[in-house]
């Protein structure tokens, strides 16, 4: 911006250059602080709500703190009763928690991925089907969960029901240890909309050239995919699946409402975990310890996916 | 010849592709939409019609008292109130203070601003569960748990999703649109609030639409935060009407004579939701979101 204005002035005239340049020193010194000023919210907010809770957590955890007394300094206590094993409920809910993502995540991306392709087909109808898989994105987990509970009942349920008329009797679903957390991957499925909508406008991005190319060369429909379609949603396909990690990873509602961690543990979710030691049991450095644990392993992920992604996400510049 | 029939029976393909598709896609469309319609029946049905199998679909009678009876059975008015607050408040803050420090980031020029939006981007994948303790005791050493200020102030500090739309929007705008102004004397607040934000409004439509569901529909935060009965929002009075039910609680299969006013009010708080949706549709499926790929 600066360069081209120089320029333009700089054709005019050199006097006038030089009284802009000055100006322009002024000016720009107004502006850096104007800047500054108009970016403060966000910085504020950032020390306040994020970084400073980031390092007060990091020193809660090392502490004992009921909140209404003082925090009590007890070192590394805190990760001995997690590590140890003396908190059972921790490896138990880390379990619960990576079962549920190994589950969730693939399935997202994967159906994701096939219905934007069959929604960028250019069928009659395309609108209203992207609008009927986005809808239940929109609604409140608080009323899903409340649905999907009486949508899982195992004998008045719809989903039994519907099971049953394909001749398969259905388990107790939320009720059964073994089918409780399948149900709720099962009843997140209806939360692919948001990432459908960004693969979907990812592959409307890709030029058409390229396709028509290797159609003349002869490249058949698992071809155009593996060679074109998925080299060129490389960087969508890999935001979609960092945003789903991390939601995965921080299931919570529809655990502590349709379950509350039950039967026997099966939904115990890390966030639910958490929950229990912070709020219900009012052992806040603990529960900061078990925050930070998590936010280790959710970044480790990530540092993992961001290392794995130079080998397949391509990029213009390469 | 041959060319003249290659295309033929690829244009046969086509069909018989899109055939499977469109078949394909209502199949998949079931598991989202029968949900939906076994809502809005429960909610009209008499107790009698719930619990029976096979299912009745269309109710006979429709009992159209059940949303009366359910909103009235808890102060879901005052929940009501509460909920419009909490929503429209913080939908300010992550409108227009979002705007104004994507606007920063976008256009303004001063020392160090790429790094510090680097920093903002990086805020967004930052997994929140780290902060919600440590703030909760923040806000409760400074006497906020049971107002409504937890749930509002932060917003006024912007949101770093919309941050980053805002500015991906505001790049796409000419270069040079407010020089003329700020020649005129104008500080970079007036350029910013008289001529650039008027040209942003799809944007600003598109995030106040996802703050208003992402406020709406939050749970945790007024959970943790209000604890007060008139304090609630229609979120935490659906869910403690739930609780109120009896055989609810732990590993069940919702079992209650209430079934039917619960399946009402659930209809009743999903309403807003759904209306705002179908209103404004194409602000879901705005490139502003995806602006920011390199593809």
């Amino acid at each position: 911006m600066a360069i081209t204005a120089e320029r333009r002035v700089g054709a005019d005239s050199g006097k006038a250059m030089v009284r802009v340049e000055r100006r322009r020193g002024r000016l720009g010194r107004r502006e850096a602080i104007d800047g500054i000023l108009m970016a403060m919210p966000w910085m504020v907010g950032f020390v306040l709500f994020t970084a400073g809770p980031m390092l007060v957590g990091l020193y809660t955890g090392f502490t004992k703190w009921d909140i209404i007394s003082r925090p009590v300094w007890i070192g590394l206590d805190n990760y001995v009763r997690m590590f140890s094993g003396a908190d059972k409920l921790f490896y138990r809910s880390l379990g619960v928690t990576l079962r549920y993502t190994l589950m969730s995540a693939p399935l997202h991306l994967v159906l994701g991925l096939a219905l934007a392709s069959l929604l960028n087909m250019k069928i009659p109808g395309t609108n209203f089907f992207r609008s009927v898989y986005y809808l239940p994105a929109i609604l409140p987990v608080v009323a899903s969960s409340v649905l999907w509970s009486w949508v899982f009942n195992p004998e008045f349920g719809l989903l039994n029901y519907g099971l049953s008329l394909l001749g398969i009797k259905g388990p107790g679903w939320l009720s059964d240890p073994k089918w409780a957390l399948p149900a709720i991957v099962l009843m997140n499925l209806q939360y692919i909309g948001p990432g459908m909508i960004i693969l979907l406008a990812g592959l409307q991005r890709v030029p058409q050239e390229l396709y028509e190319a290797a159609q003349l060369d002869g490249a058949n429909r698992w071809m155009l995919l593996r060679h074109i379609t998925l080299p060129q949603m490389s960087s969508v396909i890999f935001f979609v699946i960092i945003t789903s990690i991390n939601s995965s990873f921080q299931t919570f509602t529809q655990a502590f409402l349709m379950t509350n961690g039950g039967p026997n543990y099966a939904t115990h979710f890390y966030m639910l975990h958490l929950y229990n030691e912070a709020w219900r049991s009012y052992r806040m450095g603990y529960a900061s310890g078990l925050a930070w644990v998590l936010f280790v392993i959710i970044v480790g992920f990530m540092i993992v996916h961001f290392r794995l992604s130079r080998l397949w996400v391509y990029t213009d510049s390469e | 010849m041959s060319v003249g029939r290659l295309t033929q029976s690829r244009r046969f393909q086509d069909s018989v592709a899109k055939a499977v598709a469109l078949l394909l896609l209502s199949l998949f469309c079931i598991p989202f939409v029968f949900p939906l319609i076994w809502l809005v029946s429960t909610a009209l049905k008499t107790p009698a019609q719930v619990y029976v199998s096979p299912p009745i679909w269309i109710p006979n009678p429709v009992r159209l008292r059940n949303f009366a009876e359910a909103w009235n059975a808890a102060p879901f008015g005052r929940f009501l109130v509460n909920s419009l607050i909490t929503t429209f408040i913080p939908m300010m803050g992550d409108v227009f203070v979002s705007a104004m420090v994507a606007y920063s980031f976008a256009r303004v020029r001063w020392p160090g601003r790429d790094k510090i939006f680097s920093l903002c981007l990086a805020t967004m994948i930052l997994p929140g569960i780290v902060t919600f303790i440590p703030t909760f005791i923040l806000f409760s050493k400074l006497k906020w748990v049971n107002t409504f200020l937890p749930l509002v102030v932060p917003a006024f500090s912007g949101s770093a999703f919309y941050i980053f739309m805002l500015r991906q929007f505001m790049l796409t705008l000419p270069e040079g649109l407010e020089e003329a102004a700020k020649i005129d004397g104008a500080s970079t607040f007036q350029a910013f609030a008289r001529i650039i934000l008027p040209l942003m409004s799809p944007a600003l439509a598109t995030v106040a639409i996802f703050s208003f569901m992402s406020r709406w529909n939050d749970f945790f935060g007024p959970m943790i935060y209000l604890h007060r009965p008139h304090l609630k929002t229609l979120m935490l009075g659906l869910a403690t009407f739930e609780s109120m039910l009896t055989g609810v609680g732990g590993g069940f299969g919702l079992v209650s004579s209430r079934l039917h006013l619960l399946m009402a009010i659930t209809l009743l708080v999903d309403l807003p939701c759904i209306l705002v949706f179908l209103l404004f549709q194409k602000y879901f499926v705005r490139d502003v979101i995806l602006s920011g790929f390199k593809l």
